[in-house]
């Protein structure tokens, strides 16, 4: 129990108005700003008793309002002693004068604050020598409670169009004003004056450049009847008082100022210094500096303005450039055309409802003319518009045909139509915007390509063996379109919805439709190469194929003739690159890349290769969310339509890097819109879907290292952070990313990392073994299967040798250096149910690289993740070898996560909501070499925390 | 044997009594004697005398009233119920029950019957309690008891030649105390009158020598050893002048007595005088030397002083307290309180004898007049000395017929009734006060109990959000995961208040504003998913 019941409060009144609340105790000993806010609105519900009051170190911050309410009733607790300080117990008594100044209403604007450049408040009857400081939170107090209550923000918002003198500050407002006049402009006094000045602009009826303004007075009580007056005469104050009531007259003075007024406002009124005359036609040039500027400058003067009625609509009409498609263009039908493919256009710009060809736009240019009346319309042009008009005109001039990737960009990256509807502010510049008028034939391709449901279903091909789902047709039949168009496809459904059947109808139709031609190609990760053959000769065994692979493989010469005849070649990633003279050799049907995120890194040279090859149709299939990572996106996308995203640089500055930027969300939905046509995606969540596929559920198993894990642990760490201080960035970056390997070496066992060629006492040593060791058990009890994923070659060993010792044999080790053979071996006998208990394995162990990706592990209904990895996408795909078409029962996926560890720290991350440049880094390590060195020892030092002292 | 002679319920019944008239100390201090193992011959005569010996400094002889605690006895000097009677009685309460558990609860914040026996000094009557274990009878004869107060002083002043040396060589309260008993052995066997008068003036020599020592080998500062040797001996200068009887003073008696009075008389120009000493002076004028004239001539000695241009001011508020006892004497009390509440920050256990003595003459009205000067000092005094003269006031506001304003009173004696004020407003129903009262000492969220909250939640939830959430933040601010899961355990509970009361829209902008104040701290958010406080 704290005897701390005495308090000490202190407070002082900040320069940007805030007060500062501290406190000390009994012992003269400052109070902490957490215990200070329980202490002092122990009983505050409006801030949940304290919890969200803003804070420094020193105590807490209360704006105005709040600290008005504090000083005036405190929610104090009662068996506390407060003792308030001098300066505090003042404030307490300016609180008071505030608050009733405030009930009782008596306040009113201060012109000094409004002329010094804000809207502030004084008391009305202020006492002499009242320091500025408590006039200024008087005003921050009324200014936070226009800005927090609604009622008050939209009473003050409806008397600022009233009165839109209110809005006018500091040199804005007329040196000439006095208070008493300006508190009758914003309303606050009474103007007695029986009427207002007005002016109002005519528009011209017989010329297009006659505009007459008018001066009236209008009669306050009945705001339709209007007096004409003559300025001059009341101006040079000869008379002109004919017109309007007698009663009236007595204000002489009031009209002469409104007009010296507007004479401010308007100094070109004065058409002759001489002869006092003013001004009552105008010429386009001055109507329309009236309608833009003038006009709202005396409105907040004072005076009111009559506007023709369409300036409005005017005003707010956004230019806009238009490239109207002949109408000739794609009408040939589709077979011809390609992303390349030129459309004749001619250009127009739109103003509203006027378009205007360029060649009348080029008269119109020269003509400088700022307000044009053109076919019963007017039309403003501003001096920008002109410019922003000729730029871009310089820009696509000489191009006299656009290619149907340009109609696409432009006609994509377009706002959608509602938006342009929607008025700009005036103070915005006016964006040019860029538009296409696409002809009829392309709408409907354009239609099509961005609601698939509008491409026709084919029926399933005669050749396939099996049975498709709708959404699988659906799948086949948009590839079949976009080839129509020679268009590149992406099919990027989730793991496990079929994309391999979906290709391999697509080649049925090819074969059923088309004239027999070159093979296709299809390119895919070694490992599952194996799988695919399979898949052919299930689905389509009418399909001839040749696999390009292994040392055997056919070179040069021989290849050619080993593919005459053939309808798909397969090969690898790797061959890509290294056969890249024979594959180039062949214009092919359709090439087609499965997981296609391997050509991620677009500099590479097996992408550069692979980009290069030649085809009528070119299509990628992949499994993981490309559209968020834009730099893999770009590389897809310039292999599938090359050219259609720009050049990469391009790409980088006018995306990329904008969005990891500011995570621009203008941009992103731009690039969304972009690719879309292009990408068809379905999750296996989609209802339309319908899949039956059993339920997934995800457990962490949090495990804690071991004594001798925690020693090496910190050993690892420490030894880095000694080697950094004499590195170079070079040799830092190395060290970092190895003591990161170390380090999750470490976390899976400490063998691994000691370079132990046999390791005693293996389980008692990783207690993710011991756990591994106990959930395999059960799965083993309950005649289930698992997959068990690992990053690391030595780790997968050590399992494997570990578990046949305790006699889980026979186990499988899948990895990168396994043969095809070996490995087509294991899946076959992993999944065959009729194999005998001893060839079958109840553990297959994956590396997380090789066996992440393509294979077909139903069999299995556990997943194990023996060791974290960054990307939980990557974790997912892997999953998804056991989850996916033909698992028939639940599937149960284990995370393993050593306490404390980097592990917890990665896992932490992915459990963030990630943001978009977290997903664009998410994919590697190297992020982690570029952090402070403190950043690095948060992210990489053990919690102590979670040391198991069992070992 | 005691189990077939006794029963379950009668250790449980004498358990609840030794709770309530024994004092904490005391039963932990019997507690050790009993597990030590110091208590034989245990036997029941009589059904409800529990007998015992029991192995102190020397064997005492207990006697336990299994039905009436407090009339147990025993043969050691302790005047109240003894270490040696609780030591009794775990003896056999262990035999039924977990003594342990007695013995926590003893530990528990409680109040303290009111008993007279709680005014009667700790010590018993007689010289021969005081000797400590030096009951030989060597020093018979070395002084004679018709000698005169001043060769009484010489004669310290030789015995205790080498007492600073061994002070300040070994442990200075032991080597004090030896020497104070063994002094007092050397009247043991002197008249009884001479023989008391003879102990207060070895106690005010040994009170002296202490203040001397502190001034010389400790540059002024009194040590707690040293303090509490000190209130030793005060106490026993309480005893026996408590237990002096004026009656038939002899010669001897009466000139010893005159010497005593200008032998203190003196005291009040010494130099420095000690709290202690003060408060000796006190306790002497008050009950040895009350005699008018005396006092009349000692208060106009303090008069002139006071009225002398050359007293120092220093000397000057010494002699304006020791004036003070006068006038309490005089039955100026709040003149008296005035000067000793502003002029020094005395302790509490000054005043003491002082509240005991009204109480031993049933003066309720005064005493009560004290306690409420005296407030601050009594919320803020140690436990034991507040337990005491709460006891006292409980029961000065029972015969004044107040006895209901004593819980809204107990509030005056914050800090140091906390747990009784506390227990008082809950019993009561003023939850909002009990809240408060836990808020502003900061009592730490698990402390409270369970069924305490429960009830509250019953009457009045909305009270229970101010601890709940500000126990949130302190969780938060704890930074570590077991933290984190507290909190996240006590969100569920806010939001099942605030869906209690109707206010859901509220909850969601707590936990919106929540989740964002903390949006970096990665773990709370992670256990704000896991137990499904997502915003």
């Amino acid at each position: 129990m704290s005897t701390a019941t005495t308090l000490k409060l202190n407070a002082a009144q900040l320069t940007d108005g805030t007060f500062l609340i501290s406190a000390t105790d009994s012992h003269h000993l400052a109070v902490a700003p957490e215990e200070l806010a329980s202490f002092l609105f122990a009983w505050d519900e409006k801030s949940f008793y304290g919890t969200f009051l803003a804070r420094n170190e020193e105590g807490l911050l209360l704006s105005p309002r709040e600290a008005l309410s504090f000083f005036i009733d405190p929610p104090w607790l009662r068996h506390v002693h407060y003792e308030p300080s001098e300066t505090f117990a003042a404030y307490q008594h300016t609180a008071m004068m505030i608050q009733q100044s405030l009930e009782s209403g008596s306040f009113l604007p201060d012109f000094a604050a409004w002329r010094a450049g804000y809207p502030g408040w004084k008391f009305a009857d202020e006492p002499p020598e009242l320091p500025d400081t408590t006039r200024r939170w008087l005003s921050a107090v009324v200014d936070e409670m226009i800005a927090s209550r609604g009622e008050v923000e939209r009473a003050w918002e409806n008397l600022q169009i009233q009165y839109p003198a209110l809005t006018v500050t500091g040199e804005d407002l007329s040196p000439h004003l006095q208070e008493q006049e300006w508190l009758q402009s914003i309303g606050w006094l009474p103007d007695l004056t029986p009427f207002r000045t007005c002016l109002q602009l005519l528009e011209a009826t017989e010329t297009e450049d006659d505009w007459t303004l008018q001066f009236h007075l209008q009669d306050r009580e009945h705001p339709d009847r209007l007096y004409p007056i003559e300025p001059s005469l009341l101006l040079a104050r000869q008379g002109g008082y004919e017109e309007i009531p007698a009663a009236w007259q007595a204000y002489a003075d009031r009209i002469y100022r409104d007009l010296t007024t507007c004479l401010e406002v308007m100094p070109w009124l004065m058409a002759d210094e001489a002869s006092g005359q003013l001004r009552t036609r105008l010429d386009n040039e001055h109507a329309w500096l009236f309608l833009t500027t003038s006009s709202l400058q005396l409105v907040q003067a004072g005076i009111h303005v009559f506007l023709p009625v369409w300036w409005e609509q005017v005003r707010r009409t956004k230019p806009r450039l238009k490239a109207k498609i002949k109408s000739h263009a794609g009408t040939s039908g589709p077979s011809f055309l390609g992303i390349s493919q030129l459309m004749d256009f001619e250009w127009k710009l739109a103003l509203g409802d006027v378009e205007i060809s360029e060649a009348e736009f080029a008269q119109l240019l020269k003509q400088k003319q700022r307000l044009l009346k053109i076919r019963g319309h007017w039309v403003q042009l501003t001096p920008d518009l002109f410019l922003q008009m000729q730029d871009a005109l310089k820009i696509n001039r000489g191009k006299n045909a656009l290619t149907l990737r340009d109609v696409m960009n432009i006609h994509l990256r377009a706002l959608p139509e509602e938006e342009i509807e929607r008025p700009t502010e005036d103070d915005v510049p006016q964006q040019f915007a860029m538009e296409v008028e696409l002809n009829r034939p392309l709408q409907q391709l354009f239609t099509q390509l961005q609601q698939t449901q509008k491409i026709p279903l084919l029926p399933q091909p005669q050749a396939f063996h099996g049975t498709l789902r709708n959404y699988q047709l659906a799948g086949s039949s948009w590839l079949w379109f976009l080839r129509q168009y020679r268009l590149g496809a992406c099919l990027a459904d989730d793991m496990g919805l079929g994309k391999t059947v979906q290709f391999i109808t697509y080649l049925l139709y090819v074969k059923d439709n088309e004239e027999q031609s070159t093979p296709s190609l299809l390119i895919c990760p070694t490992s599952v190469i194996g799988n695919w053959q399979k898949e052919l000769e299930r689905f389509a065994p009418s399909l001839k194929v040749v696999i390009h692979y292994g040392n055997h493989r056919k070179r040069q010469e021989a290849f050619l003739s080993e593919i005459e005849g053939a309808d798909l070649v397969i090969t690898s990633y790797a061959l890509s690159h290294l056969d890249e003279q024979e594959l180039s050799r062949v214009h092919w049907n359709t090439i087609c890349l499965d997981e296609a995120q391997n050509i991620k890194n677009a500099y590479t040279k097996q992408a550069s290769a692979v980009r290069d090859l030649r085809a009528n149709h070119r299509i990628a299939l992949t499994g993981t969310p490309i559209e968020n990572r834009l730099s893999e996106l770009w590389s897809i996308f310039d292999f599938l339509n090359p050219g259609y995203l720009g050049g990469l640089g391009e790409f980088t500055q006018r995306f990329v890097l904008p969005i990891e930027r500011d995570q621009d969300k203008t941009l992103i939905s731009q690039v969304q819109r972009l690719i879309q046509p292009f990408l068809l995606r379905r999750v296996k969540t989609d209802p339309s879907i319908q899949l039956d596929l059993p339920e997934k559920s995800e457990r962490k198993e949090f495990v804690p290292l071991t004594a001798e894990q925690g020693a090496l642990y910190e050993t690892a760490i420490q030894d880095m952070f000694a080697r950094m201080e004499r590195a170079s960035t070079m040799e830092r970056r190395g060290l970092i990313l190895t003591t990161l390997t170390r380090l999750k070496q470490l976390c899976d066992h400490p063998a691994l990392i000691l370079g132990e060629i046999q390791a005693r006492d293996e389980i008692g040593r990783s207690h993710k073994l011991e756990r591994l060791l106990e959930l395999i058990e059960d799965i083993r009890h309950k005649g289930e299967r698992c997959l068990v994923f690992t990053q690391y070659i030595e780790m997968g060993n050590m399992l494997r040798r570990v578990l046949i010792r305790e006699g889980y044999g026979p186990v499988f080790f899948l990895n990168g250096s396994t043969k095809k053979e070996m490995r087509d071996e294991m899946i076959s006998r992993f999944q065959d149910p009729s194999e005998d208990v001893e060839n079958r394995a109840t553990v297959f162990i994956l590396s997380l690289r090789a066996g992440g990706t393509g294979l077909n592990l139903t069999e299995a209904n556990h997943v194990i993740h023996f060791d974290r990895w960054w990307n939980p996408a990557v974790e997912n795909q892997a999953t998804d070898r056991a989850h996916r078409i033909g698992q028939k029962r639940n599937v149960q996926v284990y995370k393993f996560i050593s306490l404390g560890t980097i592990e917890e720290r990665i896992d932490e991350m992915i459990e963030r909501k990630q943001s978009l440049s977290q997903q664009i880094v998410g994919g590697s390590e190297s992020w982690i070499t570029e952090l402070s060195n403190a950043e690095l020892r948060e992210l990489f030092a053990l919690r102590h925390h979670w040391m198991d002292t069992r070992g | 044997m005691l189990q077939r002679e006794l029963t379950r319920d009668q250790a449980i019944q004498t358990g609840e009594q030794i709770l309530e008239v024994l004092e904490g100390q005391i039963l932990e201090r019997g507690y050790t004697y009993f597990s030590n193992g110091v208590v034989f011959n245990t036997r029941v005569e009589d059904e409800i005398l529990l007998k015992s010996d029991v192995q102190g400094t020397q064997v005492y002889h207990v006697s336990l009233n299994l039905q009436i605690v407090q009339e147990s006895t025993c043969t050691c000097p302790y005047s109240r119920l003894c270490k040696h009677i609780a030591a009794t009685f775990f003896q056999m309460y262990s035999v039924f029950e977990n003594p342990r558990h007695l013995l926590a609860r003893s530990q528990q914040p409680r109040t303290l019957k009111y008993s007279p026996a709680l005014l009667v000094p700790p010590f018993k009557n007689g010289i021969q309690y005081l000797t400590g274990s030096h009951t030989d009878s060597w020093r018979d004869g070395l002084l004679d008891s018709s000698t005169s107060v001043a060769e009484w002083w010489r004669f310290f002043e030789n015995w205790t030649r080498n007492l600073p040396s061994a002070m300040e060589s070994f442990r200075a309260s032991s080597e004090l105390f030896s020497s104070y008993e063994n002094l007092l052995g050397i009247a043991v066997s002197w008249p009884p009158r001479r023989a008391s008068l003879f102990a207060v003036h070895a106690t005010l020599f040994h009170l002296n020598l202490l203040q001397e020592f502190v001034l010389a080998k400790r540059h002024s500062h009194w040590s707690v050893e040293l303090s509490q040797s000190a209130e030793r001996l005060l106490s026993t200068l309480e005893g026996l002048l408590y237990y002096w009887d004026p009656s038939h003073l002899d010669e001897g008696d009466q000139k010893a007595l005159i010497e005593t009075k200008q032998l203190l008389s003196e005291w009040k120009d010494k130099d420095a005088l000690s709290v202690f000493e003060m408060l000796a002076y006190q306790l002497l004028w008050w009950n040895l030397l009350q005699a008018p004239a005396w006092v009349q001539q000692e208060t106009n000695e303090i008069d002139q002083r006071i009225a002398d241009p050359t007293t120092t001011p220093t000397e000057m508020e010494k002699y304006r307290m020791l004036k003070a006892l006068f006038l309490v004497m005089d039955g100026k009390d709040q003149d008296a309180l005035a000067i000793w509440l502003t002029s020094k920050q005395l302790p509490l256990a000054f005043y003491l004898p002082f509240l005991k003595s009204f109480a031993r003459e049933q003066d309720w009205v005064r005493l009560l007049e004290w306690t409420h000067r005296l407030e601050r000092l009594i919320g803020t005094a140690e436990n034991g000395q507040y337990r005491l003269v709460t006891a006292i006031w409980r029961e000065a506001m029972k015969q004044m017929g107040r006895e209901q304003e004593c819980g809204t009173k107990l509030r005056a004696f914050l800090p140091g009734s906390f747990s009784e004020y506390a227990a008082f407003l809950f019993d009561h129903q003023q939850y909002r006060e009990w809240l408060d009262l836990q808020l502003s000492y900061r009592t730490p969220f698990p402390e409270l109990q369970a069924w305490n909250m429960k009830a509250i939640e019953e009457m009045n939830p909305t009270l229970l959000l101010p601890l709940f959430l500000s126990e949130v933040n302190r969780l938060i601010d704890e930074r570590n995961r077991p933290a984190y899961k507290e909190a996240i355990k006590l969100l569920k509970k806010v939001r099942s208040l605030y869906s209690k009361l109707n206010q859901e829209m509220r909850w969601n902008s707590y936990l919106e504003l929540l989740s964002a104040k903390h949006n970096r701290l990665r773990a709370f958010q992670e256990e704000l998913r896991r137990g499904n406080l997502n915003v």
